[in-house]
């Protein structure tokens, strides 16, 4: 019998697609993050900005990381 | 004739709000045992801190405390990332990943590992940016939530009308940690500085501080 798996429509294919989009999205809330955060260092000056700053950036590069590697892999 | 009344000048500067004599106060507190805060930079309870600024701090307006959480809240956010943190792991070595192709476990389980960053960062940001300032003018609230919404609110120490405080459950008993709730006339009707160490030491700045703007 002909299921969804073995037929012409690969499920996997879809799911690749939506990770992909839903990492780009990923991408974008990562940024903003980065920004608000800038924003929130700017507003306070509480003696530990420059880590602050750099754990936004890390999580926005860790972000494109996932997304280009989930699009060579899958 | 003697004059019977002699007018005074009309004031014609406008009303500053009262600046209040830090040193004094500082040297009141320290009498009081509340001692200047040289802590680090993840301290909760900062009495007087030298190193801390914020955007809309006026010229003649200083910081006497700055508070945030207790930081044993942050407890639950540590301790719910290290659970997930092993998540992929556990799944793993019961074989409960089987059914994906190869490469998908790869990239889901780095996936999973974006989330949970996500996540430790929002409960460390959001405990890092939620702070609460009582200057010598106002007191001042700032909320960092969800990580991209925050909210500024302030009144002015006059405005304050009412100061209580509550510690509950074992922990803010033991930890002496609870919530301050300040009633204002100001657009904002209500402060609350949540979880915060030692309410009993913020109260009595606060109602000593409403007693000089008097």
């Amino acid at each position: 019998m002909e299921n969804i798996f073995t037929g012409g429509f690969n499920i996997w294919a879809l799911i690749k697609i939506l990770v992909s989009i839903l990492l780009g999205m990923y991408i974008l809330f990562a940024f903003v993050l980065t920004r608000q955060v800038k924003l929130m260092t700017r507003t306070l000056k509480l003696g530990f900005e420059a880590p602050v700053k750099f754990l936004a950036f890390i999580h926005l590069a860790f972000a494109i990381l996932v997304f280009f590697t989930a699009l060579t892999i899958l | 004739m003697p004059d019977v009344f002699i007018s005074s000048d009309k004031e014609t500067t406008p009303k500053t709000p009262p600046v209040l004599p830090t040193e004094d106060f500082q040297e009141e507190h320290k009498a009081k045992g509340m001692k200047h805060s040289h802590r680090s930079r993840f301290a909760s309870f900062n009495l007087y801190p030298e190193h801390i600024n914020f955007e809309t701090r006026r010229d003649d307006e200083k910081i006497i405390l700055m508070l945030r959480q207790h930081p044993v809240i942050n407890l639950k956010w540590i301790f719910i990332t290290a659970v997930l943190l092993f998540v992929p792991s556990v799944l793993i070595r019961f074989g409960l990943n089987n059914f994906l192709p190869s490469g998908y476990e790869f990239v889901f389980s780095l996936i999973w590992y974006l989330v949970t960053f996500t996540y430790a960062l929002e409960g460390f940001l959001s405990w890092y940016f939620n702070v609460y300032f009582i200057t010598t003018h106002r007191i001042i609230d700032v909320d960092f939530f969800n990580l991209i919404d925050k909210k500024v609110s302030d009144a002015e120490i006059e405005m304050i009308q009412d100061v209580s405080y509550t510690t509950k459950g074992v922990l803010g008993t033991a930890l002496n940690y609870g919530d301050v709730i300040i009633q204002t006339a100001s657009e904002v009707p209500e402060f609350d500085f949540g979880s915060v160490p030692s309410p009993d030491k913020v109260l009595k700045i606060l109602n000593d501080l409403r007693m000089k703007t008097k």
